[in-house]
This record gives C-alpha cells, structure tokens and sequence, in this order.
C-alpha cells in the first residue's frame, strides 16, 4: 500500500477512535481561551459593564445550545437554543428585515441566500450535535 | 499485498465498533410524565391595610410602589368598614366560595357549573356577554383557586401568587386596536407597526412567562428559550436607571398570552411548565 494511503487511513482510525472517546464520554463541551474585550469610558457598553461594581461581565458561548451573559459570577441572562429554534430566530429576524426595508421603501431589499442560510444551519447543527465548544468573551470597564 | 487487507479490517472493526457504541442510546428516562389534571389558574393576593395612615400593600408591592404606578386610593368610607374589621378572605376554590371575617365563617356560595350559569345569565342581563365570553369565562373560572385576603396590618403584605394555566387572549383588529379578553383597552399599534407585522407575515404570538424563563412563539414556531434572573436583573436596571423596583412577586409567578393578529384563529394551548 503507498506511504500516503497507508497515514490516511492511520490518521482516519486516530480521529475515529479519539471521537468515539469523545462521544463515549458524553460530549463534554470543550472550553477554548477567553477573549478579552476592553471598553473605554463614553462608550455605551461601559455603563453597563460597571453598573454592578465588579467591572467585568463575561459573555458566553456554549455550542451546546446556551448563551449566558454573566455579571460578577452573577447570570444576568440566559438564552437556550436548539438547531430548530436557531433556524426559526434567523428565519424572523430575516423577515423583519425584509419587511422593515419594504415598509420603510428602501427599494433594496436584501434577497436571502438559500445556500448561506442551510450553510448556517449546519454549522449550528454540527457545533451542537458533533463537537461542542465554550467561547467566552471577557468585557472589562477600564477606569 | 497481505498487508492492504489487515488494514482494511483494522478499519472496519474500528468502524463497527465505534458505530456500535454511537448507535447505542444512554438509558433514558422512559417513565412518561405523569399527566397532570386539568390546569389550575391559581391567585393567591395579600392585601395589608393602615386605617391610621389610610394606605395599603398588595402582593408585596409597598403603598409607594403602588401609588407609583396609580394603584387606585380607598375612599373614606371604605376605610370605616374596613378599620371595623381584622381581616376578610375570600376564597373561590372547586365548586365553592368562602368568605370569612375576622376567622369566622361568613357565607359559602355554591360555584359549581350551574351556580356560574346562572352568575353569567344574570351579567347578560346587565351587560352583553355573548357566547364567546361565557367560552372564556368558563376557561378563566372552571378551574379556579383565588384567594384574596384583607389584613388590617402595618407589615408589607406577602408577595403576589400568581400561576395561570389559562392563556390571556389578546386581539389586534387590522385597524391596531387592541382588545384583551374581548374587552377593547382604548390602545392601539401605530399604522407603521401594523404595516411592519403585516409585511412580516406575523400572525400570532404566544408568550409564557415561568419564575423568570421566558418561552416564545411566532406563527407556531418556538424562539430560543430566553431565562431571566432576578439578581441579574438588578444590573440592567442599574445601567439604565429603570427603577424596577422589587420584582420578587413577578419573579415568582407564571402566566402567559397569546397575541392574535387581524382575523387569524386564537392561539391555543396552555404555558404550563
């Protein structure tokens, strides 16, 4: 068998055998790096960010199917989301859009591209049901 | 050439063996949840009153807070009867209402199906209530637990109790006019709100709100499941100066509406958790 189909099929078996681990553990959400986010003073998210002394909120992303913004170890608000409930929030938002610039007589009126919404659609479905992942965003008020 | 074969089942079992493992299901839950009886509307409302100082609190809300949003003041003579009495409860729940003063047993009503029948015959009498109401009445009080007490207290009154299995019905007429219950409320949605709800095809809602979980319904689809936490809360009212007040008694309570657009078909179905 070539060299390359050989460490194809090799690399095939790791991924499979490191998913199956993954999978067997129950998909356990997989925490990446926290971002920071500085606002300065003047700017309107920092009355918010300060309005409970501790100077810091923290947005949160689970693939899993929560958003949760919270504000000194203190959850401010949840959102919990499925793949379907996801597709009917776009499929809405797309539809106020659309009917606001109609309303409004803007003339161009965004046209939805089927493609980038079912592209969308599966990569919520696969963050949630394949591979799970926690994205944080850390908000600190400077002084 | 023998080698191509040993990796090819190596793959395969590995296949096999993991699709095994995914295929299987964790053991769930099978038992179905019990099914509940017919849903309650239950409210519970605590009222303390001060002769001397003419006030009162209501589910949990202070004088203050109530005569902030224009809770409606006791005329004099109200006020003489009450400060005769301790207390009153009256209390509707399964087929009777009880009202009691000062601990003793005043008078029970029968308010089963025929007793409200005739409570509905003699409000038409009076006023239209056409079939439709009574549908509604009946929806409101076939089920009902409300208790409302009067304390002749100094104390903050306790926090409201409020758990609607019924669905508030609220109407907006092709005009804007907005009506709850059949009842027209004297408000209306402004022109371009409606031409805006009318180019987005939206032609229901239905909102249930549960301890602080919010669930959300347009045109029959269900919107992400939103949880507000009352400590939370406390933040955004902060940052942007909404003096909300306490809101334990919102925070405790659960109820829901459903919001129908022009002449589309009343939203159906309960908010119970």
């Amino acid at each position: 068998m070539p060299r390359f189909w050989r460490l194809l099929l090799i690399s095939l078996i790791i991924v499979l055998v490191l998913y199956g681990i993954y999978f067997t553990l129950g998909r356990p959400v997989i925490p990446l790096p926290t971002i920071p986010y500085k606002v300065f003073p003047g700017q309107p998210l920092h009355a918010i960010v300060t309005s409970d002394g501790a100077d810091q909120l923290r947005l949160t992303l689970n693939t899993s199917g929560v958003v949760e913004v919270t504000s000194a170890d203190q959850s401010v608000v949840a959102l919990n989301y499925t793949p379907d409930t996801f597709e009917n929030t776009l499929d809405l938002g797309e539809r106020l859009l659309v009917a606001q610039k109609t309303v409004q007589g803007d003339g161009d009126v965004p046209e939805s591209s089927p493609f980038l919404r079912k592209l969308i659609n599966w990569v919520i479905a696969y963050y949630y049901h394949v591979i799970r992942f926690r994205l944080s965003v850390l908000v600190t008020a400077l002084p | 050439m023998n080698k191509t074969p040993t990796f090819i089942k190596l793959l395969l079992a590995v296949i096999l063996v993991l699709g095994i493992v995914m295929v299987q299901q964790p053991p769930m839950a099978t038992a179905e949840i019990a099914k509940q009886e017919v849903p309650t509307n239950l409210v519970h409302i605590d009222i303390t009153y001060d002769p001397g100082t003419k006030s009162y609190s209501m589910g949990g809300f202070s004088a203050e807070e109530l005569r902030q949003v224009g809770a409606p003041q006791f005329q004099d003579e109200i006020w003489q009867v009450l400060s005769m009495l301790d207390n009153v409860t009256l209390m509707i729940k399964d087929d009777m209402i009880d009202i009691m003063t000062d601990d003793q047993h005043l008078l029970s009503l029968a308010w089963d199906g025929p007793s409200r029948e005739i409570l509905y015959s003699l409000l038409n009498a009076y006023i239209e209530l056409g079939d439709v109401d009574m549908e509604r009445a009946e929806a409101w009080l076939d089920k009902a637990d409300i208790q409302i007490t009067l304390r002749k207290s100094k104390e903050l009154s306790n926090p409201l109790q409020i758990e609607l299995a019924t669905l508030v019905q609220v109407k907006v007429a092709t005009n804007g006019e907005l009506s709850v219950e059949g009842f027209p409320t004297g408000m209306s949605l402004t022109p371009e709100t409606m031409a805006l709800i009318e180019a987005a095809k939206v032609e229901n809602l239905k909102l249930c709100w549960n301890k602080g979980v919010i669930d959300l319904q347009v045109n029959g689809q269900a919107l992400p499941q939103a949880t507000l936490y009352q400590g939370g809360l406390s933040v955004i009212d902060k940052a942007f100066g909404l003096s909300l007040g306490d809101l334990t008694p919102i925070f405790g309570s659960s109820f829901g509406a459903g919001l129908v657009i022009g002449e589309a078909d009343p939203v159906t179905g309960e908010c119970m958790p």
